[in-house]
């Protein structure tokens, strides 16, 4: 009978082999290990024999059954994994189709920039303020020592509401603002962002409204190195690391020492290029020390403060930044130049 | 300015090339804009004499003429000009030279007469002076020499553009050549007039107060008014340096007296005028103000009329000059005039200023006036023009000078403390380098002790009231003189800028003076205590926009150059900072748009007054008060606008126009409503949406997603979720507003205060701006609903027991807002509802005409336990008697 133990077992494990699919495993599993199973019929004869040969029976058996329980194990697994990948293979679908379409929004190439300032002088500690656009004569001119009739209105042709309103030709008007609303509690850090208007004709380079950057800062021993290091971290910050600044003496009545504020050509890195002219440096704002009379209407006293101020054209910087050629650019809005940021 | 390099080659030695010398002119302040070589490619023209002139024998327009350049032989030229005399000097291109632009000329035939060369008109020598036909040059033009060297087109100029501060000293050679010498430490060489005067050879007169009367009836306007009268002047052409000077200035020569004048302006910065003195009716000149309706022809041939805001220069007749501003014809100087009265005067800046643009006469005099001209220097011009005028005309300078002067300027006395420049200049300037930049710069500078030290007999003096010294100084000379020998500061103050010759000037230049030493003494009092040793004392300046300590500041910094100044952040403790709540969430609303696949936009804040009639606004509509601007340039910047609309409608009508048809745009920015009493306007920030075409294009796996109502109202609700709005903070209903289609507009509460709209277009708006298909806007008042944020809303803990889900569908008349079912629904599930949702609405067969399938998802459950199937079916049959109740026929 133990020939006979061996018999099935090698038919088994050979039947096992053969399988194709694990539904036929199942089958070959009832068939050869089933109470109706061949193995299990002999072993049921097992009181047949004589007893000292039950015990090696009963092993030869069981050996069969494990070996028989293996295959079946071990064939299930590769047919599994062969079955898993067929499917696999048949799931495979076209990657370079375009993914669901997700609508993209966009802020305003202006806004950007402006943010970028925001974030650029917050984490120098600057608070961010801002004031009305139509202003009084007083607040846009007189304090900011600008008397009537003084030539540097002429450079700021304005728009008139009215003989003492007018709309706002730069963001200084809240120096006075706000050093109004602080006074006298230092030290004053702050940056003004906002909408400015001048009465130009409008073309590549002018426009009647454009937005300014303001900045002030008040306090006891503030230089002009300070003034200059300011403006190299936001150079810096907005430009790159390698970025220099460059003054120039100017003038602007509500600053003394006034100055013209130029960075490294950021086409040619200063190597000189046809947008800086060959000089190396591109112009980007006006800047000085606030004027005595200035800090004066703000509410502080000239004697014991000092400070320093400056003012910059959004559009100058997206402009440069961006090799944005034309300011209209900005307010017409299309959509193919908005999309582009 | 102009700056002719040859020209200020007279006044400081310069070895630099023009692009040296520009960049530290431009490093000091003084911006050169361009360099401009004179000479565009002019070489081997010379000077000839037309000895002799004919017509071409074949053509009537030609003359062949007969020249003299100095050589043995004589050449024959044929010209086309018309202005060509014998006798006449004229610059000619000889056989090899190039003429301006670098074309050659050589010989040349003219219907067969040989030219050989050609005459030069301006244009051909690069020179900008209009007007037809050959250049005639002056009689002291030399035969035979370059003519581009005579012409001093062998120079460069530098294009300077002035700041308002260095303008005034700036339009002038000399004030250059003071920048340039304190840049290289020359001091410049000032011309000293020299004026051989004399009895007046007509009348025998002694003095010039027996020629004429003159009278300042408007001193406020003109602070200086000084004259002088020469006799037996010859008008005529200028020589050759004084026309190449001009010219390199931008001036055009007129005749040699009007070029003196203008000469001595350019050199010194002091505008002149020039009257022919026999014209001057009455023999008197009185400076007024006009008389309302006078008229005056001015030179440019324009009649303008005038009024008391114009200061004139009148005879005893009628205005002949717009003081500071241009002359009239009748009074100018012309070929026949002999005897010439030179105006030398200080006219108000901003009064000038006012004239010259409201007449729109930007003439070089103005454009000094207005910018301050030093009332110190009048004398030194009027006789330095004077000196020219009989160099180059003739005539003899009848003794004296009349000088009115009631406006008497002194130099400043500015005090400066050292310790003070250092910190705002950040420069760490010894005394002596501080005094050495200024002393460059023409100031005289001060040590300390003097004005700290009050010298005996000066106590008390100076402010109002000079009564008993003002006596003992009207003696003049010596006066001063015995002054500045025992105060150091007054002998600064002479020093610097000259004191007025007239006794009576001089008295109030004196008493002037004493104030202004009083004042700075003042000044300095208070400071000694605390200062000493670092207080300097700069004095006397003759530069009118140098007034206070942080002027010397910048003058001392810009001389030792910004770029010494060392860059350092400000000290102090760290402060925070930061946008105010407000701006915070303004910034997070447009990054939540942006998100949602909007594009944000920048529109222009003025617009036009139209936009209200497109809009279909009612007459009475108050969003048509705007704030108008009085003085536009365009009509469609004219007004502040009081809404966004337009300005998005604008944009989207802009984009269609570009085939870019499908646009969600949006913006939060400011709409201004006058107030009544109020002087500045109502700035309100509002936020704008628009959306046309697609949200979402057809793509191979989605279908398009159309713009419509629910879109426009889903990023809304988008945005107050996201923002952290509550949603019981507020609600939606419909609404009319007038440029709206009526049946498709909410208006939005926020806190139950309306805060504005959303709807579709009304189609004639939409018609109005153009636009294909529906548009979908909002206008949002933006403050209420940044106030309705609430920033920490508190918590509910994550749930811990399961969930049942239920639907429930029904049929119901389609006048029933889906709110009100909603709201029903919510009202009967009570607390253990927790989410409503509609997933499907449908109208249309098989459901009956006016009404409408709506299906249902709703999720109950309880905070504290799971839910048994009984406590569920209670409630949910709540929920359905109520929507039957609301007359719906329940489907499921």
């Amino acid at each position: 009978m133990i020939e006979e133990v061996s018999r099935i077992q090698a038919e088994a494990l050979a039947a096992i082999q053969a399988a194709a699919s694990t539904e036929e495993l199942k089958a070959l599993r009832v068939r050869y290990l089933g109470k109706k199973a061949e193995l299990s019929q002999l072993l049921g004869q097992i009181g047949r024999l004589p007893p000292e040969e039950r015990r090696a029976f009963g092993a030869a058996c069981n050996q069969a059954r494990e070996a028989i329980e293996a295959a079946l194990r071990e064939r299930e697994e590769e047919l599994r994994q062969q079955e898993l990948a067929a499917r696999l293979e048949a799931e495979r679908i076209d990657v370079t189709l375009p993914g669901t379409f997700m609508p993209r929004g966009h802020l305003h190439v202006l806004r950007q920039v402006w943010e970028r300032f925001e974030e650029i002088f917050i984490a120098m500690g600057y608070e961010v303020y801002d004031g009305p656009e139509v202003e009084t004569d007083w607040y846009n001119f007189e304090a900011l020592n600008i008397p009537k009739g003084h030539p540097a209105r002429d450079a700021q042709d304005s728009f008139f509401v009215s003989d003492e309103v007018l709309l706002r030709t730069h963001t200084s008007p809240c120096q006075i603002r706000y050093m109004q609303s602080r006074a006298p509690a230092l030290p004053v850090r702050v940056i003004v962002p906002g909408r400015v208007y001048r009465r130009d004709f409008e073309d590549a380079t002018h426009s009647a409204m454009f937005h300014q950057v303001e900045a002030l800062v008040l306090d006891r021993g503030i230089t002009m190195g300070d003034l200059k290091g300011t403006l190299l971290e936001m150079a810096r910050a907005l430009f790159g690391p390698e970025t220099q600044v460059r003054l120039r003496p100017s003038y602007f009545p509500f600053t003394e020492p006034s100055a013209e504020v130029d960075v490294t050509c950021i086409f040619c890195r200063g190597a000189g290029c046809r947008v800086c002219k060959g000089e190396g440096w591109i112009e980007i704002l006006g800047a000085g020390m606030v004027h005595p009379t200035v800090i004066r209407n703000g509410g502080y006293d000239p004697e014991e403060v000092t400070g320093f101020a400056f003012g910059v054209g959004l559009e100058r910087v997206a402009m440069l930044m961006y090799g944005i050629e034309d300011i209209r650019h900005f307010f017409n809005n299309d959509l193919r130049f908005l999309r582009q940021f | 300015m102009r700056v002719s390099i040859d020209w200020l080659k007279e006044y400081v030695e310069v070895q630099e090339e023009p692009r040296q010398l520009a960049e530290r002119l431009t490093g000091v302040g003084v911006k050169v804009e361009a360099i401009t070589p004179l000479n565009q490619g002019v070489r081997g023209v010379v000077v000839g004499r037309v000895e002799g002139i004919e017509r071409h024998p074949n053509a009537d327009a030609l003359w062949v003429c007969t020249v003299d350049v100095g050589r043995p032989e004589r050449l024959t030229i044929v010209t086309g000009a018309q202005n060509v005399r014998a006798g006449d000097l004229v610059p000619v291109a000889v056989p090899g030279a190039t003429i301006a632009g670098g074309k050659a000329i050589g010989v040349a035939e003219f219907r067969g007469f040989r030219s050989e060369g050609m005459l030069c008109s301006p244009e051909e020598l690069g020179i900008d002076e209009g007007g037809d036909g050959i250049l005639i040059l002056p009689p002291d033009a030399p035969v035979g020499a370059d003519a581009a060297q005579y012409l001093g087109l062998d120079d460069t100029v530098l294009e300077l553009e002035l700041t308002a501060n260095y303008a005034a000293h700036c339009q002038a050679m000399l004030g250059v050549a003071q920048e340039y010498g304190a840049l290289t430490g020359q001091t410049p060489r000032w011309p000293e007039p020299r004026v051989a005067e004399g009895p007046d050879p007509v009348t025998g007169a002694p003095d010039i107060r027996d020629l004429i009367r003159i009278r300042i009836d408007a001193p406020d306007l003109c602070h200086r008014y000084a004259g002088r009268i020469i006799r037996g002047v010859k008008v005529g052409p200028s020589p050759g340096w004084l026309q190449a000077r001009l010219r390199a200035a931008g001036m055009r020569p007129i005749n040699n007296i009007v070029d003196v004048t203008n000469y001595v302006m350019l050199e010194l910065g002091q505008p002149l005028h020039a009257f022919d003195y026999d014209r001057i009716a009455g023999r008197e000149v009185i400076v007024r103000r006009a008389r309302p309706g006078e008229r005056i022809v001015t030179l440019d041939g324009q009649e303008r009329v005038l009024d008391e805001e114009v200061l004139v220069i009148a005879d005893g007749e009628k205005p002949q000059v717009i003081a500071g501003v241009m002359g009239a014809e009748d009074s100018e100087v012309r070929p026949e005039t002999t005897t010439v009265f030179l105006e030398a005067a200080i006219f108000d800046g901003i009064n000038n200023r006012r004239t010259s643009r409201r007449y729109g006469i930007f003439s070089e005099a103005a454009s000094r006036f207005s910018r301050g001209v030093d009332p110190s220097g009048v004398i030194r011009a009027l006789n330095r023009a004077a000196e020219l005028i009989v160099q180059v005309a003739g005539g003899q300078v009848v003794a004296g000078v009349i000088d009115l002067y009631p406006r008497v300027a002194v130099p400043r006395l500015i005090p400066v403390r050292l310790r003070r420049l250092w910190t705002v200049t950040g420069l760490a300037l010894e005394e002596r380098q501080v005094k050495e930049y200024l002393e460059r710069l023409g100031f005289a500078v001060l040590p300390a002790e003097d004005l700290l030290f009050t010298p005996a007999g000066e106590e008390g003096a100076g402010g109002d009231g000079d009564g008993a010294a003002g006596g003992g100084e009207a003696g003049g000379a010596d006066a001063l003189a015995a002054l500045a020998e025992r105060d150091p500061v007054w002998a600064a103050m002479a020093r610097v800028s000259p004191v007025p010759a007239d006794p009576a000037n001089r008295s109030a230049w004196l008493q002037a003076a004493r104030q202004e030493i009083a004042r700075a003494r003042e000044t300095v009092r208070p400071w000694a205590a605390d200062e000493a040793g670092g207080l300097g004392a700069v004095g006397a300046n003759p530069r009118l926009d140098v007034a206070i300590e942080a002027d010397i500041a910048e003058e001392v910094a810009r001389l030792h150059g910004y770029n010494r100044i060392e860059a350092t952040l400000p000290q102090g403790p760290a402060v925070r900072g930061g946008r105010s709540p407000q701006a915070a969430i303004t910034l997070r609303a447009r990054r939540i748009l942006a998100g949602a696949g909007l594009v944000e936009v920048m529109t222009h804040s003025l617009t036009h007054p139209r936009v209200f009639d497109r809009l279909g606004l009612p007459a009475d509509s108050p969003l048509r008060q705007a704030v108008t601007i009085q003085n536009p340039l365009y009509e469609e910047r004219s007004i502040l606008r009081t809404l966004l609309a337009p300005a998005l409608l604008d944009v989207a009508q802009y984009n269609v126009n570009r085939q870019v048809r499908d646009l969600q745009i949006f913006e939060i920015s400011r709409v201004f409503h006058p107030r009544p009493g109020e002087t500045l306007p109502r700035e309100e920030e509002r936020l704008g949406i628009l959306a046309l075409g697609q949200a979402r294009p057809k793509t191979w796996d989605q279908p398009a997603r159309p713009v419509d109502f629910y879109y426009l109202k889903g990023v809304v609700e988008h945005l107050l979720d996201s923002l952290g709005v509550p949603r019981e903070a507020w609600r939606l209903e419909a609404g009319t507003v007038p440029f709206f289609h009526p049946g498709r507009t909410a208006l939005l509460f926020v806190g139950g205060e309306e805060v504005g709209c959303l709807g579709e277009l009304h189609p004639d708006v939409q018609a109005a701006w153009d636009l294909p298909g529906r548009a979908y806007l909002a206008e949002l008042r933006w403050a209420p609903i940044v106030e309705a944020v609430t920033e920490a809303p508190g918590y509910t803990p994550v749930p811990r027991y399961p969930a049942v889900g239920r639907d429930v569908a029904m049929v119901i008349g389609q006048e029933v807002p889906a709110a009100r079912v909603e709201a029903a629904i919510r009202q009967a599930g009570g607390d253990l509802l927790e989410e409503v949702r509609l997933f499907d609405l449908y109208q249309g067969p098989p459901v009956p005409p006016g009404k409408r399938s709506l299906a249902y998802s709703l999720t109950y459950r309880a905070p504290d336990r799971t839910l048994t199937d009984a406590e569920v079916e209670a409630v949910h049959n709540r929920v359905r008697q109520a929507l039957q109740d609301l007359g719906a026929e329940l489907r499921s």
